[in-house]
């Protein structure tokens, strides 16, 4: 009895106890399931080189998947995340190919404006209380045109000094590769061994309660919305970096389902209050993995995207049956 | 007298749970407050003690908000004082309206020198006031969260270094928590929605009185309801504890007049949204409490301040 105590109240970092996190991440056995079916069809999925595509793709995923996964669990959502990357990308194109800046300049110009897309959200939602479904997905086609007004043209052209944001290897790994493995580090440290982390969830739960605890129910949630928009922004610059090119108008379009369906595959409640950073590590990886399989598997696309939905549907159901992991 | 409380009438109910609060006031507690809280008339009502002795911990002053009001009322350090009347006589009102869930419109609240005016939660606890809310599953619990995440949920900022959370010390704070409210079981990773009634209360409760936190005014809404025996004579025992050792003024709402016989020191009759009576002492009976309501209601409003 004590031991499992002890499980369960030592904080969650990124495994603890094999059979615990099976339990708790059915998506695991998913996962491994389905790197076994694609290595034996395709013969080459494991291939060092094939495990960095995927890697890479799924890098911009996961490090928008991470803030995203912590907004759903205090009980918001945002939709506007493929628009924010778009201008993300732009702002940051822009910056180094027309105005010549130093990376570091376009990086923050960027991040300075998926910060202010992630606070118009933030306010409205935690603020004024409007419905965080309705206000971003308002802000997804607002954003986007905004984007098109400001853009009309595809850039390209970034220079070799931006190129290294999307392109360099630091220890042999690709740097969004890094870049996503430091935010979900970070979010995994949030949620396990910060006060607010804990606020997240007790907000998620039950915010009227959490509000009679004396928390400050709207403050953390619009950090979040911020932290959303930045992350966002941060994607789309280094989607631009690998790509050298942003086009305004197709530039992460669909993005904010694919992210959304990875954040929820990987076992973090629609209603909030429940999730795990590990659920959404696993849940970018099954995405970029399946993609990736069925591209190699010559699936054509259509078939690639009806398997994607059927996986959300499929992971919600499993998420249904399985032991809540919000503690 | 030298302490007629101890076997003064009201204690039909509950011997263990409250003789444990009360019966080393007389000697172990600050002896001034002994003869401010029972030297009475013996008459049924009686007009404001003089409180020369004991610091008031709490002091209402006119207090006005929707559907309530004025309303002036003090609570003594170590004092444990009830309020109550009929539901939608406004006793959840005044108590939300001190813990700044609601705005009040008129009136000033002190906490012992300081003049307090919360707007939210946050800032009445800031001041020292804390409340635990009448509506357990709606305003109290994070169902699935376990039960040190609930009870500790406000201490974790408090404890934790530079945002970092203690850990160790927050285990701690839990497990020397469960023993003092005899939380059953008393596992920490347990979610609260699995325990019984009477320890999700113990759970609420303890967010406020963990060794983490202090709190100058305890305010409880039926602080008992939907608890099984033996655990209301626990959170009687707990709350007699509270006031008589750290001395923290506990305002009570209540509909439940052995409740209020058990666990007040004086009680504040509430109807209309007003204070319309008192009983304290050896008039403090169950009996007297239903007379005292059932009087308050048809009778028209009395003139202000009559408590």
């Amino acid at each position: 009895m004590t031991t499992a105590d002890r499980v369960l109240t030592r904080p969650r970092l990124i495994a603890t106890g094999g059979l615990t996190t099976v339990r708790r991440n059915p998506l695991l056995l998913v996962l491994v399931a389905m790197v076994v079916v694609f290595q034996l069809t395709t013969g080459s999925f494991l291939d060092p080189a094939n495990l960095g595509g995927i890697a890479t793709d799924a890098a911009t995923l996961a490090i928008v998947a991470v803030p995203l996964a912590l907004l759903v669990i205090s009980g918001y959502l945002d939709l506007s995340v493929g628009s924010t990357l778009a201008l993300g990308g732009l702002v940051a194109g822009w910056l180094a190919g027309q105005h010549h800046q130093s990376p570091a300049v376009a990086l923050l110009g960027a991040l300075a404006a998926g910060a202010v897309v992630g606070a118009v959200n933030g306010v409205l939602c935690c603020y004024f209380g409007l419905s965080a479904f309705i206000v971003t997905l308002g802000m997804l086609t607002a954003v986007r045109g905004l984007a098109q007004q400001l853009f009309p043209l595809p850039l390209s052209g970034f220079g070799s000094g931006f190129a290294w944001i999307g392109g360099a290897r630091i220890a042999g790994i690709a740097a969004p590769v890094v870049i996503a493995a430091v935010v979900l580090a970070a979010g995994a440290l949030f949620l396990a061994v910060t006060p607010a982390g804990r606020h997240v969830f007790a907000i998620g739960v039950n915010r009227e309660a959490a509000h009679l605890s004396g928390i400050q129910v709207r403050r953390t949630p619009f950090a979040l919305f911020v932290v959303t928009g930045v992350a966002a922004a941060l994607a789309g610059a280094v989607k631009a970096s690998v790509l050298d090119s942003v086009v305004a108008g197709t530039s992460g379009a669909g993005f904010e389902l694919a992210v959304l369906t990875a954040v929820l595959v990987g076992g973090v409640a629609l209603s909030g209050g429940s999730g795990s950073i590990l659920g959404v590590l696993l849940g970018v990886l099954f995405l970029g993995g399946l993609q990736n399989g069925l591209t190699l598997l010559n699936v054509p696309t259509f078939w690639q995207q009806m398997a994607q939905g059927v996986a959300l549907v499929a992971g919600a159901a499993l998420a249904y049956f399985a032991p809540r992991t919000g503690r | 007298m030298p302490s007629p409380d101890a076997q003064g009438p009201q204690h039909v109910s509950g011997p263990a749970g409250h003789d444990a609060g009360r019966t080393p006031s007389p000697d172990a507690q600050e002896p001034p407050r002994t003869p401010d809280r029972y030297e009475y008339t013996p008459g049924l009502d009686t007009p404001e003690p003089g409180r020369a002795p004991t610091p008031p911990r709490l002091i209402v002053e006119a207090l006005r908000g929707p559907g309530f009001g004025p309303v002036g009322l003090t609570v003594a350090e170590g004092e444990r004082v009830g309020l109550f009347g009929l539901i939608g006589s406004g006793r959840t009102r005044i108590l939300e309206t001190l813990y700044g869930r609601r705005r009040a419109t008129a009136g000033t609240l002190r906490v012992g020198e300081h003049t307090v005016s919360p707007a939210r939660p946050a800032d009445a606890l800031g001041a020292g006031i804390a409340l635990v809310p009448a509506d357990r599953r709606a305003q109290g619990l994070f169902p699935s969260l376990s039960a040190q995440d609930n009870t500790l949920l406000p201490a974790v900022r408090t404890l934790a270094r530079c945002h970092v959370r203690a850990l160790r010390t927050e285990r701690r704070v839990f497990d020397a928590l469960a023993t003092a409210v005899g939380l059953r079981p008393a596992r920490p990773g347990l979610p609260v929605g699995a325990f019984s009634g009477g320890n999700q209360q113990k759970l609420v409760l303890g967010r406020w009185i963990n060794d983490a936190r202090h709190v100058d005014v305890l305010l409880l809404d039926e602080p008992t309801q939907g608890v099984d025996v033996g655990a209301r004579q626990e959170i009687y025992r707990v709350v007699s504890g509270l006031a008589a050792e750290r001395g923290t003024a506990v305002l009570f709402a209540s509909s439940d007049p052995e409740e209020i016989v058990a666990l007040a020191d004086r009680c504040l009759i509430v109807a209309r949204g007003r204070i319309v009576g008192e009983l304290s002492g050896p008039g403090l009976t169950e009996q007297a409490l239903l007379s005292a309501v059932h009087d308050a209601d048809p009778d028209p409003l009395p003139a202000e301040g009559a408590a």
